[in-house]
């Protein structure tokens, strides 16, 4: 107890340096678990990317590829599934839900998605959440569109707008005839949703009534009234999401469809590619926290530096109390109780520092990376780093202590000239 | 075949289970063999199946073989090896996965019969280090239970720990 007050007493009157070596300590703490949530915050937001589908199915190509495309919309499309291919699938007994999903087309920056109305019903993220409508309603008319929120908020659309859809990925050859209107704006997601328009299926076959090859047949535009009139059942799609009714048939169906006989296609299980996606991308994962790690370790050895530069100003104070009776054990323990005090009130003001920070910046992060970090009470894992940055801090002043506790006597009694 | 079998064998622990744990007690380690009934010869469950020879393919129809269940293992509390199929994830790791005795099997051999799966799912999540590390399960085995949004067919556990498998 004396000696907690003595540790006390001593970091009191050495405040300034006390509180900088503990600031040191504290930012790199900071930094150290923030990179733990952005870590896992950057996995949840990905894993939680698509849920509660159990295949994705599309042309042959790789289980990445089409799980990248079809979900996350990035790159193309190989090929397509031949409606009827499509057709033959979901008559599968196994196949409790499909939802066909069309791409290729897009507005400004934003990918077109065309798909059914079953598609806000059963697309599900993070931990089986459903798509909520946050203003206005699902498609109703022919043209009619569902935009995510990231597409409204970056083009400032509300529900009524009128939109042009364009040809391509990214275009300036539009599908201007037929401007679709904003329906309904989802809620935020967190997954690429939020950067898609989504109409209906007939809809991509619509606008593409008048084009053949690539380019519209110049002169020739129907008349909307006509395109309404006609049908408009694809002919082809770019993927489909499957539901099975037990998982217990998943890999039945799935290599019912990847040995289809009429058509190359390849069905995936969304989890499996997930995790071989995230084997190729996890060792940036590694990195941040082989970096953050590093920085620990340098406020640790700068604490180490600042107790050895104190031990000078400080050797009359061991001195006497060596004098006074203290045995080699008190001051040693004086000392590293002190580093130990320095390294609990900086990983303390970390934690506090670090949650601060995530509660002010958490919006903006997602707003500008859409990145949703959690704020939730520290993991196990991050506790045991805390734990650990303490016991780092009484370990490295073990050698400090040493020193103090060997010089000491003889050092601090003796009047230099 | 023949690499399937000495996969199986190296999993499979060929347990006679006489009497198996009830919760409680430590768990009873199982192999892939004991999930199929005692009796009923393995090549059987594989079934009869059609050969399409034009993209020389074996289309496998498991016959009711291959959905009979062991009933010593219902409510048993067990522990035994496999590979993780993940099925549900969160941020820290899987949630949901479908136990299988191997992984990456050539695109020739049909897929496991129903009663060569185990639908687990997971108290907290296991931070899987990939598709091809074996684990050993410990948890509740059931049989034919009907989830409310998976109405899984077959064999089916709660997980209380997952342990990677050292070979």
């Amino acid at each position: 107890m004396i000696l907690l007050r003595l540790a006390l007493a001593s970091l009191g009157a050495r405040a300034l340096t006390a509180s900088l070596t503990v600031l040191a300590i504290a930012l790199s703490v900071a930094l150290f678990l923030g990179v733990e949530k952005v870590r896992t915050g950057a996995k949840e937001s990905f894993a939680g990317t698509i849920s509660g589908t159990d295949l994705i199915v599309g042309a042959r190509s790789g289980a990445v590829q089409l799980l990248l495309y079809s979900v996350f919309r990035i790159g193309n499309a190989t090929n397509n599934i031949t409606w009827q291919s499509y057709q033959e699938i979901a008559a599968r007994p196994e196949v409790d839900w499909i939802v066909p999903i069309s791409l290729g087309d897009s507005h400004r920056q934003f990918r077109v998605m065309g798909t059914t109305a079953a598609f806000f019903e059963r697309y599900k993220y993070r931990n089986r959440q459903a798509l909520q409508i946050a203003e206005g309603a699902v498609m109703d008319d022919l043209f009619d569109a569902v935009i995510g929120a990231d597409v409204a908020k970056a083009l400032g659309y509300a529900v009524g707008t009128q939109i042009v859809v364009s040809h391509g990925i990214r275009s300036f050859s539009h599908h201007d005839e037929l401007p679709f209107r904003v329906s309904g704006i989802l809620a935020k997601t967190g997954t690429p949703v939020d950067r898609t328009v989504i109409v209906s299926l007939e809809a991509i076959e619509a606008i593409h009534v008048d084009w053949r090859s690539g380019a519209r047949i110049p002169g020739q535009i129907t008349p909307e009234a006509e395109i309404r009139a006609m049908d408009l059942t694809p002919a082809a799609i770019t993927a489909a999401l499957v539901g099975v009714e037990s998982r217990m048939q998943i890999f039945g169906l799935q290599r019912m469809i990847n040995t289809y006989g009429q058509e190359p296609l390849l069905a995936i299980l969304p989890g499996v590619a997930l995790t071989e996606l995230w084997g190729t991308i996890g060792y940036a994962e590694q990195a941040l926290l082989a970096v953050s790690g590093m920085v620990v370790v340098t406020a640790l050895v700068g604490m180490m530096a600042t107790i050895f530069a104190s031990l000078a100003a400080r050797r009359r104070e061991i001195a006497i109390l060596r004098a006074m009776g203290a045995g080699p054990r008190a001051v040693l323990s004086l000392l590293m109780l002190e580093a130990v005090l320095m390294a609990l009130a900086g990983a303390v003001l970390g934690l506090g520092l670090l949650y601060a920070t995530l509660a002010v910046a958490r919006p903006m992060v997602d707003a500008t990376f859409g990145l949703w970090l959690p704020l939730d009470a520290p993991s196990a894992r991050e506790w045991a780093m805390l734990a650990g940055v303490v016991a780092a801090g009484a370990i490295v002043s073990v050698l400090p202590a040493l020193r103090a506790y060997r010089m000491s006597l003889s050092d601090g009694m003796m009047v230099r000239s | 075949m023949r690499q399937r079998i000495s996969r199986r064998a190296a999993l499979g622990l060929g347990l006679m289970l006489p009497t198996l744990a009830r919760a409680g007690g430590p768990p009873k380690q199982v192999g892939w063999d004991d999930l199929i009934p005692p009796g009923v010869p393995y090549s059987e469950i594989i079934g009869e199946g059609e050969m399409d020879v034009l993209n020389d393919l074996w289309k496998p129809v498991f016959d009711a073989n291959g959905t009979r269940f062991n009933p010593v293992l219902e409510g048993a509390f067990i522990r035994m090896p496999g590979y993780i199929i993940p099925m549900e994830f969160s941020g820290r790791g899987v949630t949901e996965f479908i136990m299988v005795p191997y992984v990456g099997a050539c695109i020739h051999v049909p897929p496991p019969p129903p009663n060569q799966l185990v639908y687990v799912t997971l108290e907290a999540p296991f931070a899987s280090n990939g598709l091809w590390d074996a684990v050993w399960v410990t948890g509740t085995m059931r049989t034919e239970t009907t989830d409310t949004h998976l109405a899984v067919i077959g064999y089916a556990m709660k997980a209380t720990k997952i342990e990677v498998y050292r070979w």
